[in-house]
């Protein structure tokens, strides 16, 4: 390969310190990467790896150290920044927001000087794609795909940005060997190209393959650097390892003359992602569960912690157990430690004493009341031999580092008194310390009869832990490795090698994807026009005067408001937030508006003056929401209240109708249709535009559709909610704007049910409720719809409660339809 | 190259005390801030305006108080669960309504007309609860919704205009209990009982642990829905009991009298010290929250008598009230961690 060492780095990390709560992720790592060279940066889960990568790529800033960069030397640099000065990311778990295209994402991620133009984008990513022999469908969202598309998407879209710097994560622990080789392959030709490449990495034989030059990290210090060549394969494991391999692992089963009772059958089971799964555990066995991610070893583990099996028999000690829930497998005696602990074991914010007991409230409670001394005794007692580092037993869990928080799980289910421990990835984000402690503690537990199941992602670990070890592979067992056959080269190796023969080639991906935004956003508007236009033709046949052109120009004019506040709503809402002062907004500027109707300058001004009010307070929401973080939801609530109050003030009764012929003006209409109506259907194609087909349109989808990958594709999500609230702000005035044209009267209590409106509009226009998605045509023709409706009632003799009734159960039902119909089609995957 | 390789340090640990030092556990507790600006208020008070703490003064505060601190119960229940109730308004108003106008309806009699305007508004409520555990909807947008059905329901029942309480409900709501305003007593009660069963029962501990992250609760067999759906039902039922008692209190309560309810109840959560993302709540502090909300009604009333106005300095104190308590709790976090270190080596 290329010897060009004499080149300058780079990309330097000099002197990188971070910390996080209870943890120090990284404490003065320096790390340097030279033209035309790979840099291997080693080490076990929780080293520092990925912090330090983040660190590298902008979305992680460090305490202190410095990061230099094609010459410049940053104290912190913005993703974009990273991007535009020519250093590309591969994520272990790709970045890419879910509700994006794979185009919109590929567009995102490329630094401006090599986008290409929209409308020519589709084809240039096409050819892109084929010339690295993948076949992608550009229109896919990002979230049909599976993680090892997302990932070749990401290593094409890095490799498109023409890098100096291309930083890989992990990249082979979502690839087969196939895909592999073709990885390796691309890492050639770009050091051809003198690119510097950062490779992260825990597999050994990748490193001797293709690496210049290595760095070790262990507990986010620098353990080991230097030239590959100058390192055997046995040092690089015992420097990542921080001991030899025997003083690590506790001594491992012997299995007893006479045959014991099993502690845990399973046999054939069978669930959504794993097929006839059989395994049997004796009092003293720990058993491994590995495969390449994605395997269905992940879902056996949770099958077996409550989520139920499809098919298959479970015993615990010889009885027979039905797994319906968490609560069932709790009540059979089976423990489940998930791998996630802040997101699915611990309670955070509760103290060590209420997360070790709080399995056991049954024991601890028995009367159902509390007794602190009883639960400080048991405590105590879980904890002790654990050598949990933490001040007292009432602090914060979350405050304790990764190794402490691990042991207090364990006391926890220790004091459960389990018959079987299911445990998943055990020493992730743990010092090296505490693993030998936590090795230790499972042992000990298999020793009591307790059935100890371990899934784990390190083969390092399972060759030291476990007596058996089962590797998975599209959701079969493929392998079953005792005694001394469990060793880290053959769990890999059989887990690599039986990967390769389903995931043949790198062109997986069919042409039949759903296209989901741009089809669906379009045919939800369809769905509704047609709805309108039966509920038109049935008011009619009630009542001819529905017809009548005096009504259908009345019913247009004020549809346009309900358009422009849904549209307003529909910025705030993609972008993750929601806006409660819309229809305050709206009151306050037909209020400024009725103060200029003395002439149709004045007139202008007026307009103009409220446009600016609802961007005041449109900046006000958005500066609350972004820079003191608080809730959308209260921030927006309380500026409600004042704005209202405000048009109050300034209005205390109805009134300050404007001179007979700017209503005339701003009345008028081109072929029936009242131009206030036009006004909002130009907002509507423009935002159409701006959201599908813009840069703009792009970030404030990935903004609300992930806030933290948005961030690592370079999208500055703060700016991003600041523009959807300001330009929220102007619509709702506007709106107030179209009222007045109808009213002719600033009236500082109207508006207020408009709110209620613009969220009703959106969500049977089927925009996510949850940020990153929405059609603005749907919401202009929903707002049509509702319109519609409030009109229709009193032809069709209904009471104003109907229009409340009607629109509280459209929202209910047009939010419960798609969970209903999302639930249906994931049950009929399973099956 | 370095090999540092230390033994594994498995020195014989002390055990970790139960708990800090008596200052740190009061510093700690969520409704101190609350209690110091309750106390702070008060003490301001007469200086800004003498007529504001006067017996008469506090007597005629305490009911308004005792309302928002009902409602607010119910809010800290539903934020404890990490949702938002913003439904809360409907379920006053609905309450009153009903009671109004059923409870002068001499064939259904007041105590059954009191029942109905609570166990029927409730059920909105429990409406709310179930899609949101079911169905994993936003609260948000699931309580816009209800708050309409119960806006709908209350232009059905009352046809645009209010009915007149029962007397007999009005001297109730007026009347008072050893000089104390019954409502303040009501409201007391309701805040004590609650507390208790949150802080010394199993069923409260483990409310707690299905608020503070619901994902691990179940993974440990704590049934996740039923105590979301109770949080919401309860919160119903508490909002339409404040519907009730405020409209003895007004004898003709008006079809928008609860949504004057809303921003209070969420800001005397927040002002307690529960937190916006849920988990462990303190319902004293909720209370203390009330107390301080009504006082500051009580004080802006003295300079303005204009409504408009008093909305605006209110909007204006609680979003200067929340920021401040949000900010602080950073802050106070980072202060306790820094105060721990030290008295620890």
């Amino acid at each position: 390969m290329n010897n060009s060492t004499t080149n300058e780095p780079v990309l330097v990390l000099n002197g990188i310190t971070k910390t996080y709560p209870g943890v120090r992720a990284l404490s003065d790592v320096s790390v340097s990467a030279a033209p035309g060279r790979v840099h291997a940066i080693l080490g076990e889960n929780g080293a520092g790896k990925s912090t330090l990568v983040g660190i590298a790529a902008g979305s992680v800033v460090p305490d202190s150290g410095t990061i230099g960069l094609a010459g410049e030397t940053f104290t912190r640099v913005q993703p974009r920044v990273a991007r535009e000065r020519g250093l590309a990311i591969v994520y272990q778990i790709p970045a890419l927001a879910p509700s994006l295209t794979v185009l919109d994402a590929v567009l995102l991620l490329l630094p401006d000087s090599k986008r290409p133009r929209r409308s020519g984008a589709a084809a240039w990513l096409t050819a892109h794609f084929a010339s690295l022999g993948l076949v992608i469908d550009p229109a896919a969202t990002v979230e049909s795909l599976s993680l090892r598309e997302a990932h070749l998407i990401e290593i094409a879209a890095a490799l498109a940005s023409d890098p100096q710097v291309l930083v890989l994560d992990e990249p082979t622990e979502a690839l087969g060997p196939e895909e592999t080789r073709w990885l390796f392959e691309r890492i050639a030709e770009l050091l051809e190209k003198n690119v510097a490449i950062v490779y992260i990495t825990h597999r050994i034989p990748e490193v001797v393959e293709i690496a210049h030059e290595l760095t070790v990290l262990r507990d986010g210090h620098v353990v080991g650097s230097g030239e590959v060549a100058d390192f055997t394969a046995d040092q690089i494991v015992e420097l990542i390892v921080g001991r030899s391999l025997e003083t690590t692992f506790p001594d491992k089963f012997v299995a007893p003359a006479e045959k014991p009772g099993y502690v845990l059958e399973v046999s054939d089971a069978s669930g959504a992602k794993f097929f006839d799964v059989s395994l049997s555990v004796v009092p003293g066995q720990i058993i491994g569960l590995a495969g390449v991610e994605g395997n269905g070893q992940r879902d056996f583990m949770r099958a077996l912690a409550g989520k139920g099996l499809v098919s298959g028999e479970v015993s615990v000690g010889g009885t027979s157990v039905r797994l319906r829930s968490h609560a069932s497998a709790t009540r059979a005696g089976i423990a489940f430690l998930p791998g996630d602990r802040m997101g699915e074991a611990m309670f955070g914010k509760m103290s060590v004493r209420e997360n070790v007991v709080a399995p056991s409230l049954n024991s601890v409670m028995p009367g159902g009341l509390a007794n602190r001394t009883r639960e400080y005794t048991l405590t105590q007692q879980a904890i002790a031999g654990l050598a949990v580092k933490t001040p007292t037993l009432e602090t914060p869990v979350s405050s304790l580092s990764g190794g402490s928080q691990q042991k207090v799980l364990l006391a926890r289910s220790r004091l459960g008194d389990p018959k079987v421990l299911l445990v998943e990835d055990p020493t992730q984000g743990v010092d090296a310390g505490a693993r030998v402690e936590i090795y230790a503690f499972l042992r000990a537990m298999a020793n009591t009869g307790v059935a100890v199941v371990v899934l784990s992602t390190d083969a390092v670990e399972l060759e030291g832990l476990c007596d058996q070890v089962l590797v998975f592979s599209r959701g079969k067992v493929q392998a079953v490795l005792d005694g001394n056959d469990v060793t880290e080269r053959s769990i890999t190796g059989t887990a690599v090698l039986s990967t390769g023969h389903s995931a043949s080639t790198v062109s997986a991906v069919g042409a039949k994807r759903k296209r989901a935004f741009t089809f669906w956003g379009e045919s939800q508007a369809v769905v509704l026009a047609g709805l309108t236009v039966v509920l038109a033709i049935a008011s009619t046949v009630v009542s001819s005067a529905f017809m009548s052109p005096l009504n259908v120009s009345q019913l247009l004019a004020a549809s346009a408001t309900l358009i422009l506040v849904g549209l307003a709503q529909l910025l705030v809402v993609m972008t993750g937030g929601i806006d409660l002062s819309i229809g305050s907004v709206v009151a306050l500027s037909g209020v400024i508006i009725s103060f200029f109707g003395s002439s149709g300058g004045m007139f202008a001004l007026g307009v103009l003056l409220a446009l600016l009010a609802g961007a005041f307070v449109g900046l006000i929401n958005g500066l609350l929401v972004t820079k003191l973080s608080i809730p959308p939801v209260i921030a927006t609530l309380v500026t409600s209240i004042a704005v209202v109050g405000t048009a109050q003030v300034l209005r205390p009764y109805p009134g300050g109708s404007a001179t007979k012929e700017i209503m005339t003006g701003i009345g008028t209409t081109i072929a029936g249709i009242p131009v206030v109506l036009l006004l909002a259907i130009a907002v509507s194609i423009a935002m159409s535009i701006i959201i599908k087909r813009t840069g703009l349109g792009r970030g404030l989808r990935a903004a609300g559709s992930d806030p933290i990958k948005a961030n690592r594709m370079g999208v500055s999500v703060p700016s991003m909610r600041l523009f959807a609230t300001v330009a929220a702000g102007v619509l709702a005035a506007l709106a107030g704007f179209v009222l007045y044209s109808k009213t002719g009267i600033g009236d500082a209590n109207t508006g207020q049910a408009l709110t209620l409106t613009s969220v009703t509009a959106i969500v049977i226009a089927g925009a996510s409720i949850f940020g990153g998605s929405g059609s603005a045509i749907a919401v202009a023709v929903a707002g049509l719809l509702l319109q519609t409706i409030t009109n229709s009632l009193s032809f069709l003799g209904l009471s104003l409660s109907w229009q409340y009734w009607l629109q509280g159960a459209f929202v209910i039902f047009a939010a419960v339809v798609p969970m209903v119909v999302r639930f249906r089609r994931s049950r009929a995957a399973r099956k | 190259m370095s090999t540092a390789s230390a033994a594994p340090e498995a020195a014989p640990r002390v055990a970790p005390a139960n708990r800090g030092s008596l200052p740190s556990v009061i510093f700690s507790w969520p409704g101190t801030r609350a209690f110091i600006a309750v106390v702070v208020l008060f003490a301001v008070s007469p200086l800004i305006a003498p007529a504001s703490v006067g017996g008469t003064a506090v007597i005629s505060m305490l009911p308004f108080a005792a309302l928002i601190a009902i409602v607010a119960i119910g809010q800290t229940f539903v934020i404890q669960q990490g949702g938002l109730d913003l439904s809360l308004p409907g379920a006053v108003t609905l309450g009153a309504l009903l009671v109004s106008t059923l409870g002068s309806d001499p064939n259904i009699g007041l105590p059954v007309a009191i029942v109905i305007a609570i166990v029927g508004t409730s059920l909105f409520g429990l409406l709310s609860g179930i899609i949101v555990a079911l169905f994993g909807l936003p609260p948000l947008v699931v309580t816009i919704a209800t708050n309409a059905l119960m806006i709908g329901a209350v232009q059905a029942i009352s046809g645009g205009f209010s009915g007149q309480s029962d007397p007999d409900l009005s001297a109730f709501a007026i009347s008072k209990f050893f000089g104390i305003p019954v409502l303040a007593v009501i409201a007391l009660v309701i805040v004590l009982v609650v507390q208790a069963v949150l802080k010394f029962t199993r069923l409260g501990r483990r409310f707690e642990l299905v608020g503070e992250n619901p994902r691990s609760a179940e993974i440990i067999g704590i049934p996740v829905r039923r105590f979301v759906i109770s949080a919401y039902w309860l919160a119903g039922a508490l909002a339409a009991t404040a519907g009730v008692l405020l409209a003895g209190l007004l004898r003709t309560p008006t079809l928008t009298a609860g949504d004057n309810y809303l921003l209070p109840s969420i800001a005397a959560v927040v002002l307690g010290g529960t937190a916006l993302t849920g988990g462990r709540g303190s319902l004293v502090g909720t209370a203390f929250g009330a107390l301080f909300l009504a006082q500051l009604t009580q004080l802006v009333q003295t300079f303005t008598t204009l409504t408009a106005v008093q909305n605006i300095v209110q909007a204006l104190i609680i979003g200067v009230g929340i920021v401040a308590q949000l900010q602080l709790g950073g802050t106070a976090g980072r202060l306790k961690g820094l105060f721990r270190k030290r008295s620890n080596p």
